[in-house]
């Protein structure tokens, strides 16, 4: 549902890869794990703990909570405000989602 | 535990906070700037450094504030943050995984503004975002929405995005206008006033005539707007004239109008006031933007909606006030300094009553008349449940949030506060009552909150 915009010209964006719920996801210098993991079309980052249903990121700039995340195991934090690195390992906050 | 003194702690690093560091540090001042984003810009300005000098000429703008505030000696304290400001003037951050704060002689508030939400039935379906994360995955990302693309809910920033989006090879499906029939006449008395802004105001003409142009379908809501799919959006639906439209749909961006952060303001205990015109609480700011906090200013979006150029000739405004009173300049130059940007901020002023009654947000999307919609997305509390305590006999704020949880999730209020407080007011006939908020003023891990007490 989403794509990227090729680079302008002269520009260079350096790529990434990390993984979301042990699938690899393509990623880019500079951008956030929530746009990556927007363009990689997960079904979703996870699932609500009460009604458990899908949910993606909404905002985009650290309000909603929408889009919160696991990091190397580590407490639920806001995918929209993670830079993407190599190597990241991503996991649903909460309740398991497939991909 | 020893911490680190700045004459001034600015929070966001948009065009507010920027411009305040630039004028504060180029005067001599210990500046540091605070973002939960990576990079400095704010919401306006994302990722202006690295797409500067490529045509855009809002990014070129961003980049030489950002430039300005570096080589004013700001301190960028990026991908952090701020979760509590004392009246003393202590700043507390978190950068995800530990907590410490910043002793500031002054601090200024330039934490800009959010979008005011949308409460829709569907709106927390995969593919449904708002307009402002349409725009920020355009800007930081490079990534825009494919296949059946729509936008709904009006106000300047709808069509800014779907003027960006044609001009990045992206034709929307269809615009869903959901502005009032006749606020565009109800608006015209504003116009007069506005008119010394006409170029601003032209701007807004272009990139609508730009897309009737491009043939991009634009239809007006009479209600009824929303968003169907069991796993993910698969369609809209709206009214129009008497009538029911369904269309086939990707992605639907909702926008209607922003509203300023409020959160550190009232974790300070800055007086706030209901501001009628544009539907929405805000900080009590003085000439200065002063808080009725001593040390403490406001300025930019976060104090009311005035727009990007605006914030940042009040973030100037605001550190001249920082810098007289910690006396880096005397009241004479003060004034003279700010004088010009007055006169600047007079001219943004003009056009804002004119713009506020053209895009006026839509009664039934200020109180959803439909049971079923989750005005709270953290806690699911639907619109249905809220009227039952209602019916029960809850008649505060307070009161509902605690019956039903509504605004006690992970947002804290940012996605639910303006619809259970309209909602609220709506059936009891009483004034808009802010609802009550505790530290932290983000979510905190208790891993970083034990942090603190640390060295």
């Amino acid at each position: 549902m989403f794509r990227r915009l090729p680079d302008p010209e002269n520009v260079r964006t350096e790529a990434c890869r990390f993984e979301f719920n042990g699938t690899p996801v393509a990623g880019y210098a500079g951008e956030s794990v929530a746009a990556a993991l927007l363009r990689a079309d997960v079904p979703a980052l996870r699932l609500h703990p009460i009604d458990a249903s899908p949910r993606m990121p909404y905002c985009m700039m650290g309000v909603c909570q929408e889009c919160l995340v696991c990091v190397n195991g580590g407490a639920a934090r806001r995918a929209c405000l993670m830079p993407a690195t190599e190597g990241m390992k991503i996991t649903s906050a909460a309740r398991e989602t497939s991909t | 535990m020893s911490a680190q003194i700045f004459d001034l702690v600015i929070v966001g690093g948009g065009p507010a906070g920027l411009a305040a560091a630039a004028e504060a540090g180029a005067a001599g001042a210990t500046v540091a700037v605070i973002d939960n984003q990576q990079e400095p810009g704010g919401q306006i300005y994302r990722a202006a450094e690295r797409r500067a000098g490529l045509g855009d000429a809002e990014a070129d703008h961003g980049a030489a504030l950002v430039r300005a505030a570096r080589a004013a000696g700001m301190q960028w304290l990026g991908g952090q943050s701020v979760w509590q400001v004392t009246p003393d003037l202590k700043v507390f951050l978190a950068d995800g995984s530990r907590s410490h704060f910043l002793q500031a002689r002054r601090v200024l508030l330039a934490t800009g503004a959010h979008e005011r939400p949308m409460p829709i039935p569907g709106w927390t379906l995969p593919g449904v975002m708002t307009a402002g994360a349409g725009q920020i995955l355009l800007k930081s990302a490079r990534t825009v929405p494919q296949g059946d693309v729509w936008l709904a809910g009006n106000g300047p920033l709808l069509l800014l995005l779907a003027w960006q989006w044609l001009k990045a090879g992206v034709a929307v499906r269809g615009i869903l206008d959901t502005t009032p029939r006749g606020s565009l006449g109800r608006a015209l008395r504003h116009l007069p006033a506005a008119l010394p802004a006409w170029r601003e105001l032209m701007r807004g003409a272009s990139w609508r005539a730009a897309l009737m142009r491009a043939g991009i379908s634009w239809q007006h809501v009479d209600g009824g707007l929303q968003a169907l799919g069991h796993d993910r959006i698969e369609r809209v639906a709206w009214h129009s004239k008497g009538r029911r439209h369904e269309a086939a749909a990707d992605a639907l961006f909702l926008h209607q109008g922003v509203i300023p952060h409020t959160r550190l303001p009232q974790a300070v205990g800055a007086a706030m006031h209901w501001d009628e015109r544009q539907r929405c609480f805000a900080p009590i700011v003085d000439e200065w933007y002063a808080s009725t906090v001593a040390g403490v200013g406001i300025a930019g979006d976060g104090c009311g909606i005035g727009g990007a150029a605006a914030a940042e000739r009040q973030g100037r405004v605001a550190a001249l006030q920082a810098l007289q009173e910690l006396g880096f300049v005397d009241k004479d130059l003060r004034d003279r300094r700010a004088h010009p940007l007055r006169r600047e901020l007079a001219y943004y002023a003009a056009m804002r009553p004119f713009l506020d009654a053209a895009f006026p947000p839509v009664p039934d999307l200020l109180v959803p008349t439909d049971d079923t919609v989750k005005i709270c997305r953290c806690e699911c509390v639907t619109a249905g449940q809220v009227r039952d305590v209602m019916a029960a006999g809850a008649s505060t704020t307070q009161e509902v949030k605690l019956a039903t949880r509504c605004a006690m999730g992970p947002c804290q209020g940012r996605q639910c506060a303006t619809t259970l407080q309209e909602m609220v007011s709506a059936r009891s006939g009483t004034p808009m009552e802010l609802l009550r908020q505790r530290s932290p003023a983000e979510p905190l891990t208790l891993g970083e909150w034990a942090a603190l007490a640390d060295k």
